[in-house]
């Protein structure tokens, strides 16, 4: 007579049964639906605060470096260029920065090419890329006497819209 | 005849209380978070709402622009830059000086005549 034991009987099998696995996946799969589901909006809502913020910040560093000049300026007027912006420096600061030259500045000219606002110091011979993802920047003259600048960033319900008034 | 008893398995209601616990605590984490950087750019974006006109204005002060002041941004057109003082249209005359040394200070007193 055989002598082996009865596992089950010697109390050493301890797994799942059937019943037990299916149920544990059924439950498994219908929290990662839940999960997958709540997700989805999750994540597009993150990414659009990413992108506000981005937006946001490159606008505001646009705004800076315009600002910065423009503390300085004597003129700020538009070219012959579509949407390309002058700015003069007053005399002291032009010689202060080693940019007068045979009696003039002959200045900095904002542009945007390809969504990035280019700073180029036509004195100085300098380029620098200021922000990107800019979706318009116009200048316009109005009345003669102010000066327009309007940058826009973002998409949609996303977009946000400034505008700088240069009252001289 | 009544077969042994199996070793039972499986988590007490303890330890699913404290797994509970725990995710719920990970998800308000998550959830403030996400509130916090929502607050935090609509914060950094407040000066853009609405599509707003912001007039440029330099600082009134000679030196100040000088020296590299930037421009600040208001939403009222500013005043006009207060024109210097055209050269030569008054004569200076110093009638009395008068210097101290503890502490040190130093007064004048001037005559000033249009031309």
């Amino acid at each position: 007579m055989s002598a082996r034991r009865d596992p089950l009987a010697a109390g050493r099998l301890a797994g799942f049964t059937l019943l037990e696995l299916l149920i544990g996946v059924t439950v498994s799969s219908l929290l990662i639906t839940i999960s997958m589901l709540a997700w989805k909006p999750m994540s597009r809502s993150t990414l659009l605060l990413r992108d506000r913020a981005l937006d946001t910040t490159e606008l505001r560093l646009a705004v800076e470096s315009m600002l910065q000049d423009l503390g300085g300026a004597d003129t700020a007027l538009p070219t012959s260029e579509p949407d390309e912006l002058h700015i003069v420096r007053e005399q002291a600061v032009a010689e202060l920065a080693g940019a007068w030259s045979a009696g003039a500045d002959e200045g900095i000219l904002y542009a945007l090419s390809n969504g990035r606002l280019e700073r180029r110091d036509v004195a100085l011979g300098t380029s620098v890329t200021v922000a990107s993802g800019l979706e318009t920047f116009e200048v316009e003259r109005v009345a003669g006497t102010e000066t327009h600048v309007t940058l826009s960033v973002g998409e949609g319900l996303g977009e946000r819209q400034v505008e700088l008034v240069w009252p001289r | 005849m009544s077969s042994p008893r199996r070793p039972e398995t499986g988590f007490t209601l303890l330890e699913c209380l404290v797994a509970v616990l725990v995710l719920s605590l990970l998800a308000t984490g998550l959830a403030k978070l996400t509130v916090h950087h929502d607050r935090i750019v609509a914060d950094l974006e407040s000066w853009t709402a609405g599509d707003p006109t912001w007039f440029v204005v330099q600082v009134d002060d000679d030196l100040a622009r000088l020296v590299g002041a930037p421009a600040t941004l208001s939403a009222e057109p500013p005043p006009p830059l207060t024109p210097p003082p055209a050269p030569g249209a008054f004569e200076v005359t110093l009638t009395a000086v008068e210097l101290q040394l503890d502490p040190p200070a130093a007064t004048a007193l001037a005559h000033l005549q249009e031309l």
